[in-house]
């Protein structure tokens, strides 16, 4: 991950994230955003084999902040990318454990 | 043929033989994580062995192999069952469902001679004959309540206060007694009130016709007429005379009470504790303001953040495991409802904690006007002039419609907390709700954005505390498995 940061006077403003997505998928990188919401904005842009992600803090940090705010963004996007994983393993056995729960309920439709 | 499987057989996993079970985990703290299956079973592990067995590196003679497996988190040669046990547990959990609506809460009248400035209903003065229900909308609303599929029906009266309008209570529970011999269902009754105007004649009704009464009694004498003012400043001299009076005449288990959190109650969590206490209720709901009504108005809703009332509840709470410590049994029924659906097959009817939401499909509310609301809270948001959550009239649509209406299903939709961002992907997912109207009043939609939602930042909070609590303590787990009902 290759960063650049924006600072002003009060403090960092907004900093850049590049992601190979050979080692996170699109999907993972926004969850793990979406994450986040309460304390930035993100923008995302396609550059190649990568996604450039410009993060705009809501209130501007102080450098020891956007580290913390950068590590707790890697620990997530580890999690989203495991996440992924046992969706994807488990996505037919999840399916089936529900429609057999809701098999003869009356509640599925036709 | 050999009595005994050979070696391989039990090798087979230490290979990678094992397969992943559908599954959500969340950070508890550090390194630590909670999983989650389907059916609301958890477990804590480290971050290496979460790694481990999602990679399906973990070997069988890892500790938490065995506890994964028993847990249905992963499926080995010798757990063929596990799925199916899953399904019955989620089945079970789901069960509500089929059975849907089964409580009925009835506002017979918006009139209230208390003057609460956290008031969530907004009451209106008294003398205004023109906020009671009439009996031509009870009959309606009853045929509805009686379109139910549920075994169990509750009706629930509400106001304002509740006794100011006591003849339709009293006109609804005997047409409702009249309907049920051919019904057949398991009918109960319940008086919200604030027990002022309790009357003899109203006692023995109750006593005659076996209706509960639920009460509020906020704190100490100082802290509840403090929150509930009335005229000659009383409310607490009439609601602890009222609950000896209920307990009198219809039994001791026959009055409950609830407390709503004001800016001032934040100071003092033992203090309103031992008041249930010293009047013998053996549990105590924490509960925190609500955005709607005069609450809203007065901003006593914005007078305290989510963190100062957090802060409030564990005060509480760590108190009230130090008295079931020292052997008192006493409940925070919050924390309650949560262990049930932690430590039990069981699911909740509690609103606020069922996902799809619990509104519409565990109550609907008939307000004294005819109008239909998919819960209190939607009724609450009504009186503010939002009607977003208005299934109807009970003049004019059937239950088909309003059970039907995009009113409804839209917003059930819409927040299903099983395909909402971050929520999907929860391990604390079953244990909580989806709370549309919460998010609709205080975020603008349905769904809530839950990074900034302080639905989801008090119940993360809270669950967090619970699992750390029990996974710290093995007393305080057993104080927790006396909480739950089996």
């Amino acid at each position: 991950m290759a960063d650049s940061i924006f600072e002003s006077g009060k403090g960092i403003q907004a900093t850049n994230f590049v992601i190979e997505t050979s080692i996170y998928s699109l999907e993972v990188i926004k969850k793990a955003a979406y994450c986040f919401l309460d304390q930035a904005t993100f923008e995302f842009k396609a550059v190649g084999e990568k996604v450039e992600c410009q993060v705009s803090f809501n209130q501007p940090l102080a450098e020891k902040e956007v580290i913390d705010f950068k590590k707790a963004f890697d620990t997530e996007l580890l999690d989203q990318d495991l996440r992924q994983t046992v969706s994807n393993e488990t996505e037919s056995m999840r399916n089936a454990v529900l429609a057999y729960a809701f098999s003869r309920t009356g509640l599925q439709s036709e | 043929m050999s009595k005994f499987k050979t070696l391989d057989t039990y090798n087979e996993s230490l290979n990678g033989g094992y397969r992943l079970a559908p599954l959500n985990f969340t950070t508890l703290d550090g390194d630590d994580y909670v999983i989650s299956n389907m059916a609301g079973e958890y477990l804590v592990v480290s971050k290496p062995n979460l790694h481990a067995f999602i990679k399906h590196k973990l070997s069988p003679a890892e500790p938490i192999y065995n506890e994964l497996k028993s847990k249905h988190f992963l499926i080995d040669s010798d757990s063929n069952v596990a799925m199916d046990l899953m399904a019955l547990k989620v089945r079970t959990k789901m069960s509500r469902l089929a059975d849907f609506t089964g409580l009925h809460i009835f506002v017979v009248t918006l009139r209230c001679e208390h003057s609460c400035p956290y008031c969530q209903v907004s009451r209106q003065s008294e003398d205004r004959a023109a906020y009671d229900m009439s009996k031509e909308t009870a009959d309606k609303g009853l045929e509805l309540v009686f379109k139910s599929p549920s075994p169990a029906i509750k009706i629930e009266f509400q106001g304002g206060e509740s006794m100011l309008n006591f003849d339709i209570v009293k006109y609804i529970v005997e047409e409702a007694e009249k309907i049920n011999v051919i019904e057949r269902r398991d009918l109960q009754f319940v008086i919200a009130t604030n027990l002022a105007v309790l009357t003899d004649e109203i006692l023995e009704y109750c006593r005659d016709h076996r209706i509960h009464i639920s009460s509020s009694l906020d704190g100490p004498k100082e802290l509840h007429n403090k929150n509930r003012p009335r005229p000659g400043g009383d409310s607490y001299e009439r609601t602890i005379q009222g609950i000896k009076r209920v307990r009198d005449k219809l039994g001791r288990d026959q009055v409950s009470a609830l407390m709503t959190t004001t800016e001032a109650s934040l100071e003092q969590p033992i203090e309103i504790i031992n008041e249930y206490l010293k009047q013998g209720f053996d549990g105590i709901f924490l509960r925190p303001l609500s955005p709607y009504g005069f609450a809203i108005k007065t901003k006593s809703y914005k007078a305290y953040d989510v963190d100062e009332w957090l802060d409030f509840y564990f005060k509480g709470l760590e108190y009230i495991i130090e008295l079931n410590r020292s052997g008192t049994f006493f409940v925070e029924q919050y924390a309650a409802i949560i262990l049930n659906k932690m430590l039990t097959p069981f699911g909740t009817g509690y609103v606020d904690l069922t996902s799809p939401a619990g509104i519409g499909i565990g109550a609907l509310v008939y307000n004294y006007n005819g109008d239909v609301y998919a819960s209190d809270e939607s009724r609450m948001l009504a009186e503010m002039g939002d009607k977003h959550f208005r299934l109807g009239n009970v003049h004019e649509n059937n239950w088909e419609e309003m059970l039907t209406s995009e009113q409804l299903l839209g917003p059930l939709e819409e927040s299903f907390a099983g395909s909402a961002p971050m929520c999907s992907d929860c391990a604390f997912e079953p244990y909580c709700g989806s709370e549309p109207v919460f998010h609709h009043a205080t975020q603008g939609d349905y769904l809530g954005l839950k990074p900034t939602s302080s639905f989801c930042r008090r119940n993360m909070a809270i669950f967090r505390r619970l699992i750390k609590l029990m996974e710290t303590d093995s007393e305080v787990k057993s104080i927790f498995m006396k909480w739950v009902r089996i």
